[in-house]
């Protein structure tokens, strides 16, 4: 077996696995399961991506400490303290 | 590491690198499974993996529990990472049961992981002193 022949086999297994995984959360849990679980997901990623943006801007201390918050999300943690 | 959300994923990645530590990194729970069949993963033990694990997704609790039984006589230790609002579930609570298995819910401090990390991550002989 040649070396593209057998990438593209591994590509072909990823693309199932991954089609696969998607039927069975729709399948199993429905949508309105599925959607809360984006809500989550979606939520944690806001405050992700502002850490990300900071670590690109070289502020390491600051995406560090925002990292060290409860939410990752330094808004939030004032509001609970205050 | 096995963790679809990208962010999240990639967070991991650079904290745990300034920290000293390699990562190998899957982002979605099929890859992971494809890698457990590999020859170079089957006496593979790493200390610590990360699994992101959701109730609506079939797929993680299907390499939890396929990582618990690979690891089932080794160190290696399994952290789920569990988003706060699901940790009450029922099947988050069988999970935090398992002694093989450490609950980490999300969004967590990354201080909290890489504890984790080196709580279980042997230190090499001569380190200690230059700590």
């Amino acid at each position: 077996m040649d070396e593209s022949a057998g990438k593209s086999e591994v590509a072909r297994f990823r693309q199932q696995q991954a089609l696969e995984e998607e039927a069975a959360r729709l399948g199993l849990y429905g949508f309105a399961e599925v959607a809360r679980h984006e809500r989550i997901t979606a939520r944690m990623e806001l405050g992700g991506r502002r850490i990300l943006r900071l670590i690109e801007e070289g502020k390491h201390e600051e995406a560090l400490a925002l990292m060290n918050t409860e939410h990752w999300d330094e808004a939030a943690q004032k509001t609970k303290h205050e | 590491m096995v963790e679809p959300s990208r962010t999240i994923r990639t967070l991991l990645e650079i904290f745990l690198q300034r920290d000293g530590h390699q990562a190998m990194i899957f982002a979605s729970y099929g890859e992971a499974r494809y890698a457990l069949t590999l020859p170079q993963f089957r006496t593979y033990s790493p200390e610590v993996v990360f699994v992101a694990v959701h109730t609506s997704q079939l797929e993680s609790h299907r390499l939890i529990e396929e990582l618990r039984r690979r690891y089932t006589h080794t160190f290696t230790r399994i952290v789920a990472m569990v988003a706060q609002e699901e940790s009450e579930h029922h099947q988050m609570r069988r999970l935090a049961q398992d002694e093989q298995i450490i609950l980490l819910l999300k969004p967590f401090r990354i201080q909290d992981a890489l504890a984790l990390v080196s709580a279980f991550t042997p230190v090499p002989p001569g380190t200690l002193e230059t700590r």
